[in-house]
């Protein structure tokens, strides 16, 4: 997770709009039209669980040492999603007979707060507030948009598409609490 | 090119091959008109390419998921991004030469401070080395992918990455980023594994279905040797390497994806005039 990612992400989908052709994306045939759990969803899965693990340590940090009790109850509301998110992506795995791996341990991935930045928000001072703010903001922003590529996949399972769905509508109320503490 | 010879010799070959090669140089040197010189004893042929795209897709890792990974760097074939399959890439074009080459190829955008640096050299050697009998070698199969690097290497420790300064070999490479004199470019080299479970052309970690030789052989579970593919990357960056940063994070979570696209009869004959035969060749799949 970076300040960097919008800008990055704009960038690219200027380079692509006056660079190269648009390619027309193409049906996954393992899960597209079948209904069926397929490497789409198991791949959403995998990096949601990954992202939230990181995101619940971030929450916790926020419900313990933020100073304004807005922004308090806000991360341990983000905390408490998250652990249940979890709890639901773990299931929709064990549903479907798929062993968790993780894909993602080390990387810096859209929505994830890495180790880096969580020993820096830790090392943070007086103004742990505004830092834990800007590092929220951008795991709700970026998640968001992860979670909206769930969704709009023609490749996601009915089951996938309901849960990101919700996950989707969690992180723009949180985002929508963040924007009035202002 | 900065061959690393030491890389390429195997078994007995050594003394033979460094000789050759020694001898193959020096007469291309020596004569530079169309004085034809002698074929190089080494297993390999190649690809170059350019960058085609940059979006944050992963077809392989995250299949189907536009805009949910990290920045990549896509070369070769033009239409890569969260959707692709074979069928999608094959009715594609690219831009590596030779052209017959529709295989995509990607790695994590590189950033200096706040800006994007796109690689200038994109090379991918296909090479017989690592395995005691090249002549065993087969065919990569069409549509295998394959995931280099430890992607989730959390240090130095458990990175396979290998960055140094070409034409600088006195800087010491790193798993981690160097700081390369003026006159250089920053350069990684990422070997991708060759022994192919004869299987699957994916698994569920991306990575089982593929593995490394044992003492130049390919083991049981995984007893069909293919070429290795060597990604050699060139960055116009020179100076601290403390400002640089991979999408992915630090320079040790260097890692790069492979879909071969690669034509069957074009990756079958360059296998047996260049792979099987210990002969190095060029773009056409041709040796001296």
């Amino acid at each position: 997770m970076s300040a960097l990612r919008l800008l990055t992400a704009s960038l690219a989908l200027a380079l692509a709009a006056c660079g190269t052709p648009t390619p027309t994306p193409e049906p996954v045939p393992s899960s597209t039209g079948s209904g069926r759990f397929g490497p789409t969803d198991v791949a959403f899965a995998e990096l949601s669980v990954a992202t939230g693990e990181q995101a619940v340590r971030l929450a916790d940090l926020g419900s313990r040492r933020a100073t304004g009790p807005a922004l308090r109850s806000l991360a341990a509301d983000t905390a408490a999603a998250r652990r249940a998110e979890l709890t639901e992506l773990r299931g929709l795995l064990a549903a479907a007979a798929v062993p968790y791996a993780d894909q993602h341990r080390g990387h810096d991935m859209p929505g994830m707060p890495t180790d880096v930045e969580l020993d820096a928000l830790g090392a943070a001072g007086a103004d742990f507030d505004l830092r834990f703010t800007t590092a929220l903001r951008a795991h709700l922003e970026e998640s968001a948009t992860v979670v909206a590529s769930a969704v709009d996949s023609p490749a996601s399972a009915p089951e996938t598409v309901e849960l990101a769905e919700r996950m989707r509508r969690d992180r723009h109320a949180l985002l929508e609490r963040l924007n009035r503490l202002g | 090119m900065e061959k690393k010879t030491r890389t390429r010799q195997f078994g007995l070959h050594v003394a033979v091959v460094t000789a050759l090669v020694g001898a193959a140089l020096s007469a291309s040197v020596s004569t530079p008109g169309p004085a034809k010189a002698e074929p190089v004893r080494v297993a390999e042929f190649l690809a170059d390419c350019r960058l085609s795209h940059r979006l944050p897709d992963d077809p392989i890792v995250l299949p189907g998921l536009p805009g949910a990974s990290h920045s990549h760097d896509f070369f070769g074939n033009h239409a890569t991004d969260a959707h692709s399959d074979h069928a999608s890439l094959a009715r594609a074009t690219g831009n590596c030469d030779p052209v017959v080459d529709l295989s995509s190829y990607w790695v994590p955008t590189l950033y200096d401070g706040a800006t994007a640096v796109p690689p200038t050299g994109i090379t991918f050697y296909y090479l017989g080395e690592g395995v005691n009998a090249p002549a065993a070698i087969r065919p990569t199969p069409v549509g295998l992918k394959i995931v280099a690097g430890n992607a989730r290497a959390t240090g130095e420790a458990d990175s396979t990455a290998r960055w140094s300064c070409l034409h600088h070999g006195e800087v010491n490479p790193s798993k981690n980023f160097v700081t390369c004199p003026r006159d250089s470019m920053l350069e990684t080299y990422l070997d991708f594994p060759q022994c192919w479970n004869g299987r699957d052309l994916d698994s569920a970690d991306h990575k089982s279905h593929m593995t490394t030789p044992v003492a130049g052989n390919c083991p049981s579970t995984h007893p069909v040797p293919v070429p290795k593919l060597r990604m050699v990357l060139r960055y116009p960056v020179t100076g601290d390497g403390a400002r640089l940063r991979l999408s992915s994070g630090p320079g040790y979570t260097m890692h790069g994806d492979f879909f071969n696209v690669w034509p069957a009869a074009e990756m079958e004959r360059r296998v047996r005039n260049c792979i099987n035969v210990v002969l190095k060749c060029g773009h056409d799949g041709q040796h001296g």
